[in-house]
Order: C-alpha cells, then structure tokens, then sequence
C-alpha cells in the first residue's frame, strides 16, 4: 500500500516522542531489551516499577486499541521451530549487545553513540543477509497475518 | 525509525541545559566500550529478527492481539536474555 509509509513515520515519531519522553522525564534510555532484560536477570532490582509500568502500557495500549478499531496486525512466520529460534536469538543477542532497535537504534543514533550506530549496522545488516538466505533464497520463511485491519505504524516488520 | 530518531535527536540537545524532571542525571556516552560482544549480540539479534520479524518492543506491544506465535516468541527471547551471562562469560571473560 502507497501509504504504509506514512504510517510508519507516524508510529516512528511516535516511537521517538516516547523515548524523549522517557529521557527528559525520568533521564533514563528507551530500550525495551534493556527494560526486560533489567528484570530478568535481577540488575534492574531498584527500579523494578519503571520497568513494569513501561511493559504493562506497551501491551495493554495496542492491545485496547486493537479492541477498539477491530484488529491489529503484526507479522510472525507460522514455522514454530523458527519462531523459537527466532526468539532464542533474540533474547541472547540484545543482552549481548546491551541494546536492540529501541536502545541502539533510535536512542543511541540519535545521539551519534559510536556504540549504537556499529550495533545497528551489524543487526540490520545480519537481519537483511538473513531474510534474503532464508525468505528469498531457501522459501523457508512464509510470514503469516493475523487479525488484518489497523494499519500501526510500530508493529510493522523493520521496526 | 527515521521518524523516531527526530523527536530523540531533539530529547538528547534538551538534555544539554536541563536535569531529568524525576531527578538524577541523564545517562552519559559509553562510547569506550566497542566489544566483540557488541558485534556478536548485533549479528546475532539481526539473525532473529530476521527470522521471525519481531524485535523486543513490537514483541511485547504485539503480546495482546499476537495470538500463540507472539506468546511462544517472548517465551523464547526470555529463555535467550536468561541463558546470555552465561554466553558473556565464555565470550568475554574480561568485561563479564
């Protein structure tokens, strides 16, 4: 759709106006492997309710939103294998690398950290040689729909 | 994320003459610390996003309306953020 787009730089600004929000008010940064790591492996002990009322907002919101307008959409492939793979990744890396999207991409960069632009250039770089091995090349990855309508910018794949 | 990094560009200038509004000081560049770990983390966060199309943030705000795939993802990124120290310190001895 032509205006996909749009959508994403609305939820992007959105996104950005959160973690201004974040930093200015309680001069902390916005990244939510940070956040969720903080209170699994117990370092995030002394501001465990900052953490939780983050989490609690970022998934009672769209999924309120969701009731209201009917639907959301998010992308996910329909291979469980994959899907815990996937996760295992995920959950490994961003503790490796102390950030993810959130953290070193739109936090770090926007401040020209040396450490969130070499970080956000190796995972999108690894995430594109990964889609094109495996979506475009091997046809592993069908990626599935679910509960087709709202068009939110944030819960688009690529962010 | 082009459109998230303006309002944060405009945050990070703010902090310049201001104090945090709860206290405290706002957190200062840690730009010394260019680690393999850092690398490794990135390659391997990009391979499972990849993979699956879900970050940590889209993962938690998609939990309400992601069905079972989204509930299965956090379970395995939890296990992931879990199982990682151990990882750091085979890695990365020093800075572990």
């Amino acid at each position: 759709m032509p205006i996909d787009w749009i959508y994403g730089l609305l939820g992007g600004l959105l996104i950005g106006a959160a973690g201004a929000v974040f930093l200015l008010a309680n001069g902390r940064i916005m990244g939510a492997s940070g956040i969720i790591g903080g209170l699994v492996d117990g370092t995030g002990r002394h501001n465990t309710t900052e953490r939780l009322s983050f989490l609690a907002a970022l998934i009672v919101v769209p999924f309120v939103l969701a009731f209201v307008f009917g639907g959301a959409q998010t992308y996910l492939t329909g291979n469980i294998g994959l899907v815990i793979i996937g996760g295992l990744l995920v959950g490994v890396g961003t503790q490796l690398t102390n950030g993810c999207t959130s953290g070193h991409g739109v936090c770090g960069i926007s401040r020209l950290s040396v450490r969130g632009i070499v970080a956000t250039l190796f995972y999108i770089g690894a995430g594109a040689v990964t889609v094109l091995l495996f979506k475009h090349m091997l046809g592993v990855i069908a990626l599935e729909t679910y509960l087709q309508h709202l068009p939110v910018g944030f819960l688009e794949p690529g962010f | 994320m082009g459109g998230a990094i303006v309002p944060m560009a405009i945050a990070w200038q703010l902090t310049r003459t201001r104090a945090p509004i709860v206290g405290g000081a706002f957190p200062a560049p840690t730009d010394a610390e260019n680690t393999p770990k850092l690398a490794i983390g990135s390659v391997f966060f990009g391979m499972g996003w990849g993979l699956t199309g879900l970050c940590p943030g889209p993962a938690m705000a998609s939990l309400g309306f992601g069905g079972t795939g989204g509930l299965i993802f956090l379970a395995a990124m939890l296990a992931g953020m879990i199982a990682a120290p151990k990882l750091t310190n085979r890695l990365d001895p020093a800075t572990a």
